[in-house]
């Protein structure tokens, strides 16, 4: 920090992450707007409160155990190595507090690590942490209705403090096992956040059952309408708004590649987590051409649903997430029409099929437009490189097929149904029948709204003791 | 004394942690991850007596019927007419 250069560049790379991390945070406005909208009005509150209580919950545990997770267990451990060290992202790290950069308390650092992560690691834990809580509230609005809020949050901690960060150090990180050995590329993490929180979801779903009246006795589905079709389109524009700051935070900023290109000097530019060269032009290009591909056929195949339509617009990014790093504009916003068509098909297949209640399309939506994503860049960018190291995999469609099985199925169904199955076994799951049936907001808030109606009668009375009304 | 910095006036580049009590990192995790456990513990418990409660509650059939008509009432006031009706 004693040049100007450098220290411009570490402040700039600072204030870059804490940025995202102000726009990411509208993703869970908007989710938790989308959730209620989405929700009848007897089940408003509990709705609100489960999706609002991941941000302390997934918050401290990520703290506690979920950033040290990704820089320690990128070899699996034991596929391609054993556990790494990470004395940075340890909760008892002098790192993980206010620090100043110079010469380390703790035996465990060095002096370069508490030059290089003492400015940026809070930042930086702080740009994963959002993801965090976007996996959780993923498989949050999938539920609503009829699980136990307690149950939820253990569910969310598991998704979002473990697993999701697992697979982050797998195949989100520049020398994760899956990238050195599958070539597994996915830069804006159609898989690595939306396959894996679709699938969890699918799993508890498939323990937690569909609400009450959901299905008719023969088997078709009933439509449960949003008690406030505009708070769920609010929410769904907040959330494509939230997904800008998810987009560049999965960037690096400003970083030299040069000598990981071989060059003789240095060489600046944005790279993807992958530390591998893009710009932030390419991903604005990306991001908006894909948003139109997905709103376009979104609004063609759902007939101009408004709740298909917005949906829609967010699997077409989801699914050209993967590749958005690379793709040309016009192939992403191709790949998000498609992904929208097999995103909106796949959910009422599924729902006729397995009568999975699914409240919101989460599943569809992040599962199978993630899954979608991953498989179709293994195809359009066969044959590139998925990190500058020249020893690793490249990008290729088996690869990516097996990446995306890891993604929905190892670590988003198997865990979310496991978990759930545990939680239904212990009777903590769902929530009781007869309490489903009045409203969890009544059973809940009961006294609330008794009051509510008896300040109500209290003003008429008043207005009629002064004559105001008759 | 000092709980951690004492003064401004150094090298700035030899500062390090800047929080009170530094050296007490190990004891500050544990007590962070024993009050996550207990709130968790907290919470279901309250819950899953909160739960039981109202089942009970909502296992007198009028009870029920009534509470599905306020739940489901689309405006204040039809719930406010449920809620003298069973009053």
């Amino acid at each position: 920090m004693d040049d100007q250069l450098g220290a411009l560049t570490v402040i700039f790379t600072e204030f870059y992450y804490w940025v995202t991390v102000v726009f990411m945070f509208l993703i869970h406005v908007g989710f938790c707007m989308y959730e209620v909208g989405a929700t009848r009005r007897k089940n408003m509150m509990h709705t609100l409160m489960k999706n609002t209580m991941v941000i302390p919950l997934v918050t401290v545990t990520f703290f506690y155990f979920g950033w040290w997770i990704y820089f320690g267990w990128t070899n699996g451990p034991f596929i391609t190595g054993g556990v790494n060290d990470a004395p940075w992202a340890t909760p008892w790290s002098e790192l993980m507090g206010t620090h100043m950069g110079g010469k380390p308390m703790q035996g465990t650092l060095t002096a370069d690590d508490t030059m290089g992560w003492a400015r940026i690691n809070g930042v930086f834990w702080a740009a994963f942490l959002l993801f965090s809580w976007t996996a959780a509230s993923i498989v949050s609005g999938a539920v609503i209705e009829r699980i136990r809020s307690g149950a939820f949050w253990l569910l969310a901690v598991l998704i979002g403090s473990f697993t999701w960060i697992i697979d982050a150090a797998w195949g989100w990180s520049p020398d994760g096992w899956m990238v050195q050995l599958l070539g597994y590329h996915d830069a804006y993490a159609s898989g690595v956040i939306h396959a894996i929180a679709g699938g969890f979801a699918l799993g508890v779903l498939v323990v937690l059952g569909p609400r009450i009246g959901k299905f008719r006795a023969d088997g078709t589905p009933r439509d449960i309408v949003p008690h406030n079709p505009w708070l769920v389109t609010i929410g769904l524009f907040l959330i494509y708004t939230g997904f800008w700051g998810f987009y560049v935070a999965c960037n690096i900023p400003i970083f030299d590649v040069g000598a990981a290109a071989g060059m003789e000097g240095s060489f600046f530019t944005t790279t993807n987590i992958y530390l591998a060269p893009t710009t932030t032009s390419a991903i604005t290009l990306n991001f908006l051409m894909s948003l139109s591909g997905g709103l376009m056929m979104g609004y063609v195949i759902s007939k101009g649903d408004a709740f298909w339509t917005y949906s829609l617009g967010l699997a077409g990014i989801i699914a050209a997430s993967s590749g958005n790093d690379l793709y040309h504009p016009i192939q992403a916003m191709i790949i998000a029409g498609v992904g929208a068509v097999v995103v909106y098909k796949m959910h009422f297949w599924v729902e006729r099929t397995f009568k999975i209640d699914d409240a919101v399309g989460a599943v569809a939506v992040h599962g199978y437009g993630g899954f979608f994503g991953v498989v179709i860049a293994g195809f359009v960018l066969w044959g590139y490189p998925a990190s500058m190291n020249p020893d690793y995999a490249l990008i290729n469609p088996m690869g990516q097929f097996l990446g995306a099985i890891i993604m929905f199925f190892v670590l988003g169904f198997v865990p979310g149904y496991l978990g759930a199955y545990v939680l239904n076994k212990m009777g903590v799951l769902r929530i009781p029948v007869h309490v489903e049936l009045a409203g969890l907001d009544l059973a809940e808030f009961h006294g609330r709204y008794m009051d509510e109606a008896d300040v109500f009668e209290a003003e008429l009375a008043e207005a009629k003791s002064r004559g105001l009304i008759d | 004394m000092s709980t951690g910095v004492s003064t401004w006036n150094m090298n700035l580049l030899d500062i390090g942690p800047m929080y009170p009590f530094p050296g007490t990192e190990m004891l500050l995790a544990i007590i962070g991850i024993a009050t996550w456990v207990i709130w968790h513990i907290i919470q279901m418990k309250a819950e899953n007596r909160q739960l039981i409660e109202e089942e009970n509650r909502f296992s007198d059939k009028a009870e029920l019927a009534r509470a599905m008509r306020i739940s489901n009432a689309e405006t204040l006031n039809e719930a406010l007419k449920e809620h003298k009706q069973g009053s």
